[in-house]
């Protein structure tokens, strides 16, 4: 994910970060490894986006305990966060719909 | 890099933010530092991982002046500024012209008479020929008196010179900025 525009990487990973977090709590330093064992990404620029998604009241935290080490802080949807997310969602299926459709057709008329 | 170094980095690129949400920002990545430690990480690892400190620092001050906008600089109106600009040419015109106008021919003066003062022993030699060796002797030291004062009068006028340029610019600057409506800090 190196050439795709950062604006458009952003918008794709709080899609992620929010379907992640829909299907399991998590602390930041999961989510940052779950994320970044598929997608290719800084690690560090999660806590930003995790951090806004609080702020709009996408997400709620709070403090879990853990077999080692000091209290974690997890992150945990809210209902307007699912809503947010279903939304991206949809907005997501079409847009990745077209631009299947538009790769499909550029190649076959490539092979032609 | 690591870890102070990173923490150092981040703190000082956030500088602009107010010291809570710093502190929130700076204990979130200290807790993933923990628990990649606890992973069996080591430092560079994790900062490796984490990416520049830059582009942390670059998302969150974007979101925060996103949510906290500047305070606004007051951009004049266009008629705003012609009617200042024409009240300024007045007031300048009628107040400031004509003292600014006294001081500068009367320093321009000062300068005349300080420079004929320098080179007046010079002229007291034509003395000589006119009346003869005692008129010329009393010009002649006369003439140098008047040259010490005369240097004298140069450094205070270098000195007052300067002075009044600073004056002058300063006035200048001030108008501008009452016209473009620019404040300096």
């Amino acid at each position: 994910m190196n050439h795709l525009n950062v604006q458009f990487k952003k918008g794709v990973l709080e899609l992620c970060v929010l379907v992640l977090i829909d299907g399991k709590d998590q602390y930041g330093y999961e989510l940052a490894q779950n994320i970044s064992e598929k997608i290719e990404v800084a690690e560090g620029t999660l806590y930003p986006l995790l951090r806004r998604l609080t702020k709009e009241g996408y997400l709620s935290t709070y403090l879990g305990e853990s077999t080692e080490g000091p209290p974690r802080k997890y992150y945990s949807i809210t209902a307007e966060g699912e809503q947010y997310m279903n939304a991206l969602i949809n907005e997501w299926k079409q847009f990745s719909k077209a631009v299947d459709q538009f790769i499909k057709e550029g190649a076959g008329h490539g092979e032609e | 890099m690591v870890k102070n170094d990173f923490f150092h980095k981040l703190n000082h690129l956030l500088r602009e933010l107010p010291k809570k949400e710093r502190d929130e920002i700076l204990a979130d990545f200290e807790e993933h530092f923990t628990i990649g430690f606890n992973k069996g990480k080591t430092e560079e690892e994790i900062i490796q991982e984490l990416g520049d400190p830059q582009d942390i620092a670059s998302a969150e001050l974007a979101d925060y002046y996103a949510t906290n906008p500047v305070r606004q600089e007051t951009v004049p109106s266009a008629t705003r500024s012609l009617l200042l600009a024409i009240v300024l040419i007045f007031f300048n015109l009628v107040v400031v012209a004509g003292p600014a106008f006294g001081i500068f021919f009367g320093y321009i003066g000062l300068w005349f008479g300080a420079v004929s003062m320098v080179i007046s022993p010079l002229l007291s030699f034509l003395s000589f020929f006119q009346s003869g060796f005692d008129a010329f002797l009393f010009t002649f030291f006369v003439s140098l008196a008047c040259c010490g004062i005369g240097l004298l009068l140069s450094i205070a006028l270098i000195y007052s010179g300067k002075f009044l340029w600073y004056v002058c610019a300063g006035y200048v600057r001030f108008n501008i900025d009452l016209i473009t409506g620019r404040k300096r800090s």
